[in-house]
């Protein structure tokens, strides 16, 4: 999920950056992560009937489909991770982030360190295999955090003053 | 041989006499008011139509037509200038737009425009404009330019913009209500949307 994990108190009262801006709710951050997912998915199904079209005019053994195989399922893993950490490490938004106008900041008000918006990703994998439960602190946490949110030290906030 | 008036007024003395006698009738008010009673009578009346409706006045404006004289006017007014004066002080006065909206807004006018509308020449024109291939390349051109591109970006940008904020707005509202729900079957007091605010 695009959203922010959480902060501890006295960084809270310090952060500079946040300014008054507003914490971001379950239903807009499950919105901006459905468009990452769906801009992730298009991509590698692209890629996918790309490879796939040119290894069916292409005689390969069956081994190496195996191993093609296999490459490629790392490869989505990669390029999952990839995306969602770079972009929450660079510019706080992913391209779902964007559109909904939400940004993904460590509870500091600074920019996310690359290492702890990979522990962000794990965090959201953790949070999803409980069936989602890992996201229901968004609900009643008072920085509207998740279980992501929590381990990473981050928050969601509004791109923009509303 | 020496004319008869040289011969009777050698020094012209008659005449200078004569001129200066007829000037004092015309500036005398006896000849104004005989000029008044003149010009008014129906005498004079139909003098003037006589001549208008005559060979006359016809031969007189052929006859301005075939020496040009028409033209040369024309030239003159437009050389010096006082033709576009003319149409400038008449385009600025008041009358004439008043003349012009009244002419505009009048039942004549609006059944002549319907009637060239309704009328082949209109069709026959459209047709022709329709298929004239310099029409679709003027389309084209205008169609490629950057101003209509970019106008045309910045249209789509802006729906984007529209559809963005929109789905903003609900899914906030959405969240809010969302969080009232989960607060209500946790049993805990509402959320402050102050709390929530960040510092």
């Amino acid at each position: 999920m695009s959203a922010a994990p959480a902060t501890a108190v006295q960084a809270h009262a310090a952060a500079p950056s946040v300014g008054s801006e507003r914490y971001v709710g379950l239903v807009t951050r499950a919105i901006a992560f459905a468009l990452d997912a769906a801009i992730i998915n298009v991509v590698a199904i692209l890629t996918a009937a790309a490879i796939s079209l040119t290894l069916s005019i292409v005689k390969v053994p069956h081994d190496v489909r195996t191993v093609l195989a296999a490459a490629g399922g790392v490869a989505y893993v990669l390029w999952t991770v990839g995306y969602f950490v770079t972009f929450w490490a660079t510019t706080g938004q992913t391209p779902g982030s964007r559109m909904m106008r939400i940004r993904v900041h460590a509870a500091s008000g600074d920019r996310l360190p690359p290492r702890r918006a990979l522990l962000r990703f794990a965090g959201v994998v953790v949070a999803t295999i409980p069936f989602f439960a890992g996201f229901l602190p968004i609900l009643v946490d008072d920085r509207r955090r998740g279980l992501h949110d929590m381990l990473a030290r981050t928050v969601v906030l509004d791109a923009e003053p509303r | 041989m020496p004319s008869l008036g040289k011969v009777v007024d050698p020094l012209g003395l008659w005449s200078r006499a004569s001129v200066a006698a007829l000037d004092r009738a015309l500036a005398s008010r006896w000849a104004a008011d005989a000029l008044d009673v003149v010009l008014g009578s129906a005498l004079a009346e139909r003098a003037v139509r006589t001549v208008v409706e005559g060979p006359l006045a016809e031969a007189a404006v052929r006859s301005a037509i075939r020496t040009g004289l028409l033209e040369r006017i024309a030239d003159e007014l437009l050389e010096s200038g006082v033709a576009a004066q003319i149409v400038d002080q008449a385009v600025a006065s008041p009358r004439m737009s008043e003349l012009a909206a009244s002419v505009l807004e009048s039942e004549e006018m609006e059944a002549l425009v319907a009637q060239a509308l309704d009328s082949r020449l209109v069709d026959t024109s459209v047709a022709r404009v329709l298929a004239s291939e310099e029409l679709w390349l003027v389309v084209d051109e205008v169609a490629r330019s950057p101003a209509v591109t970019e106008a045309i970006a910045h249209q789509g940008a802006g729906f984007a913009d529209q559809v963005a904020e929109e789905v903003g707005q609900r899914s906030r509202r959405a969240d809010a209500r969302l969080e009232r729900l989960a607060h209500r079957l946790l049993r805990r007091p509402p959320a402050d949307d102050d709390a929530i605010a960040a510092p």
